[in-house]
């Protein structure tokens, strides 16, 4: 096996192994400690020795090892100092028999790193590292932060765990929406985080990945076939999103010929097989909308009324100024700009979206569409001011130019 | 979300060395502090303090070509002293923490945020 087909059968391991590791022993930052330790140590030998024939056990066994010699004297300590308050019984049942139970584990594990006493980069830092299987080194260089911080962010977040005594299990039944919608966001934000500088770890495919893990763990969801449907029609596009130079391509000047099909497929079928067997919700409704835009072999083929609709339905569960100001783009396109820039005038009176880029960038492109030239090309120079993203920026300042030639022409 | 905090100090008092060596001590002491809660946190990027003023040279471009000369480009009352960059989770949490810097050293902070250069949208 290459040392890539290693490092992906690790990361594909390493909820599992952790899992039943706290399982049977309880103190999951020890654990996590252990279970990095024993990946490190099947990626110096098993490209040398070869694969042994239960890798998951070997893990399993090389942690319990580890633990056990790194618990004595802190146990030791702690037994002293605090009767039995964090003892877990070591005769808790054998964690690595049946495969459901890894499945168990891994759910666990993401609903212990994204629990709500866990600050939202806490949280970020420790899903791509517990369920993730990432090192610290290659989350800090994803997260473009010095290795330092990252190390003393995930200690800081596995001291967290441990002091607001989380407990290994299911959440409470009445608590599991809250709890389950608080991965989905942590795995929708790495998914963002997505950079597409090839030197670093890919986080838009690992949030594919750990979505798609949380989709075989939890098929009857709506919620998260939805995550996962928006992910694959979001990253199906990448291709066409930038040129060689990196510069953004917007939607409607896309080469779909660059989508990849396959993945508007896959996140098709899920989408819509979520819709018609699962209560709706804010992901399926964005996935179908992206789904919309997609299927679209031309931007002038899209179906504008539907996606109007699907945002008027994902603003009765969310509405985000984000959403909001879609529709307004949406309503421009099937009743022409003058009817988008209205909605955008009262969309400018919600504190939300005070000063948010977002809203001038989509006045430029109004304008630009309803062929005021010069007030477009302002507005494209105000939303290059105003957002913090390079390439957007350089995007808006070209456009802006563009405009430049076209009102004036030399 | 990663911000600059910019701290500014008098050009003057730089520039004759009037500092009280107590009160310079007592900044050194905050600022190597707050890089030790800031790492402790998870927030710390980097940081450095600059070198004096006078050790500046500013090269510009003119339509003679570039020139190129000893000390700042411009006579002004407050000269760039240090940064430092955070990596946090809000815009408020930045302000908190440039907040915590002007009441130890009494210094003026600018707080901007970083560009990123991630390509999604």
């Amino acid at each position: 096996m290459t040392s890539t087909g290693f490092e992906h059968l690790l990361r594909e391991l390493t909820p599992q192994v952790l899992g039943a590791l706290v399982r049977r022993y309880g103190h999951f930052d020890a654990c996590e400690d252990a279970v990095q330790e024993a990946l490190l140590a099947a990626a110096q030998q098993w490209p040398r020795d070869g694969q042994p024939d239960q890798p998951r056990a070997w893990l399993i066994t090389v942690a319990s090892r580890r633990l056990t010699d790194m618990s004595f004297a802190e146990e030791a300590r702690r037994r002293r100092e605090n009767a039995d308050a964090l003892e877990v019984p070591l005769t808790a049942p054998a964690a690595d028999a049946a495969g459901a139970r890894d499945a168990d584990d891994t759910l666990l594990l993401l609903f212990l790193c994204c629990h709500p006493s866990l600050n939202r980069a806490a949280q970020i830092a420790l899903t791509l590292r517990a369920v993730g299987g990432l090192t610290t080194d290659e989350i800090a260089r994803a997260l473009l932060v010095p290795e330092e911080t990252m190390r003393k962010r995930i200690t800081r977040a596995k001291q967290n765990v441990r002091n607001s005594g989380i407990p290994f299990r299911p959440p409470p039944p009445a608590e599991l929406p809250v709890r389950l919608a608080a991965v989905l966001q942590v795995l929708y934000l790495i998914f963002n985080e997505g950079y597409t500088s090839t030197d670093r770890v890919d986080l838009a495919e690992e949030a594919i990945r750990m979505a798609r893990l949380t989709y075989r763990l939890l098929p009857g969801n709506g919620e998260v076939a939805g995550l996962l449907a928006l992910m694959l029609l979001t990253h199906a596009r990448r291709a066409a999103r930038t040129t060689a130079t990196g510069e953004l391509v917007r939607l409607d000047e896309q080469d779909r010929s660059l989508w990849d099909a396959f993945a508007i497929a896959e996140g098709t079928t899920l989408v819509t097989d979520a819709m018609t067997r699962t209560a709706l919700g804010p992901y399926q409704l964005q996935a179908a909308i992206a789904a919309v835009h997609d299927q679209s072999e031309r931007t002038e083929d899209t179906d504008w009324v539907q996606i109007i609709a699907l945002y008027d339905l994902l603003i009765r569960f969310d509405d985000s100024p984000v959403a909001l100001l879609n529709r307004a783009v949406a309503v421009a396109m099937v009743q022409g700009p003058k009817a988008g820039l209205i909605l955008l005038e009262q969309l400018e009176t919600d504190p939300r979206l005070a000063n948010h880029h977002r809203v001038e960038v989509a006045r430029a492109h109004l304008l630009e569409l309803a062929g005021e030239l010069t007030a477009a090309r302002a507005s494209y120079l105000l939303a290059a001011r105003m957002t913090t993203n390079t390439p957007e920026q350089r995007y808006l300042n070209k456009r802006a130019a563009r405009l430049q030639s076209r009102a004036d022409p030399e | 979300m990663k911000f600059i905090m910019l701290a500014y100090t008098n050009a003057q008092t730089w520039v004759e060395g009037t500092w009280d060596p107590e009160e310079f001590q007592k900044a050194c002491d905050f600022y190597e502090q707050l890089g030790k809660e800031l790492t402790a946190s998870g927030e710390f990027v980097s940081t450095a303090g600059l070198g004096d003023p006078s050790l500046t040279r500013t090269i510009r471009a003119t339509p003679a070509g570039t020139v190129a000369a000893d000390g700042p480009y411009a006579e002004v009352k407050e000269v760039l002293a240090s940064y430092g960059i955070v990596d946090v989770v809000s815009a408020d949490r930045a302000y908190e923490i440039a907040q915590q810097i002007v009441d130890a050293v009494g210094d003026i902070v600018e707080v901007r945020p970083l560009m990123d250069g991630s390509a999604d949208s």
